[in-house]
């Protein structure tokens, strides 16, 4: 199912279209980064959390 | 200031959201409008800050069981600067002062060049003057301009003054081509005074940033613009 944020902006109207897919290229690039980013980072930061509270950590996530 | 030169300042900030090497990447957008490019960057950050929202309120509520300076380990050396800058609206603006003053002021600065300062305004306003100097002068180093021009409209006089104060003439024409609410330059260059605008408006040139320079004495007022003719009038 797409997420709501999968709805991209439409480019400005004055750039041609090559223009235009480029722009929405560089968009979705921004977006996938961020999305990498947060998934590779909340597991990684599991590390520096104290045993005793790892297991509260996952239930307020919903992991 | 010529409506190439406010789409080419919008070119830059859309740049900068985007990630991408410097202004010149998106060349081609300068045909654009201003208004229409910024349309686009408002757009396109909703779209950052809007996605994956339900799993980091998440985060940012799961934050409330560790202490400030674990949250603050896990920050500098897991999530990073640009997940952290997405939570830090999201949590309560004491608890992510609180959590700030253990960070490094390098990843502060990096946060900070990631962070829509609209989402954190009570964050930002409730940092402390000497911590946001410090940020400044780390921001200006690493050459991101264009964020550090998001934050002005949410400075408080005195922390402005000071951060002029720290920043070069070079820092503050740079800032103040990419200004977020270009309606306030003039109040912001009472603050730099006369002498030190002329001198920035001199040495513009010199580096690299005569269009800047246009734009900025565009945006003085009229009694600004006047002083300093008459300086230059001798």
């Amino acid at each position: 199912m797409p997420r709501p944020a999968d709805h991209l902006p439409d480019p400005p109207a004055l750039l041609d279209s090559e223009r235009a897919a480029e722009l929405t290229v560089h968009t979705k690039a921004a977006l996938r980064r961020q999305r990498r980013e947060l998934a590779a980072s909340v597991d990684k930061a599991f590390k520096h959390i104290p045993w005793p509270l790892r297991g509260a950590v996952r239930r307020a996530l919903g992991a | 200031m010529s409506a190439a030169t406010e789409s080419r300042a919008e070119a830059a900030k859309l740049a900068r959201l985007l990630g991408l090497d410097g202004p010149e990447s998106l060349t081609y957008v300068h045909q654009v409008p201003a208004s229409e490019l910024r349309d686009y960057r408002e757009a396109v950050t909703e779209l950052l800050y809007d996605d994956d929202q339900a799993l980091l309120q998440r985060t940012a509520d799961a934050a409330r069981l560790l202490p400030a300076h674990t949250l603050a380990t896990m920050g500098e050396h897991a999530l990073g600067p640009l997940i952290c800058a997405r939570l830090t609206g999201l949590l309560d603006p004491d608890r992510a002062v609180e959590i700030s003053g253990h960070f490094s002021i390098d990843f502060l600065a990096q946060l900070s060049a990631e962070l829509d300062p609209r989402r954190a305004v009570d964050v930002v306003t409730s940092m402390p003057g000497d911590r946001v100097l410090e940020i400044a002068v780390a921001m200006a180093a690493a050459g991101e301009h264009v964020a550090m021009g998001r934050f002005v409209a949410h400075l408080d006089e005195g922390t402005l003054a000071g951060c002029i104060e720290e920043l070069t003439d070079e820092d503050l024409l740079r800032i103040a081509f990419v200004l977020e609410g270009k309606e306030r330059l003039d109040e912001v260059f009472e603050l730099v005074g006369l002498e030190r605008t002329q001198r920035i408006l001199d040495g513009a040139e010199s580096m690299g940033l005569g269009e800047e320079a246009l734009d900025l004495r565009d945006h003085l007022n009229a009694r600004q613009r006047k002083q300093l003719r008459r300086r230059a009038g001798g």
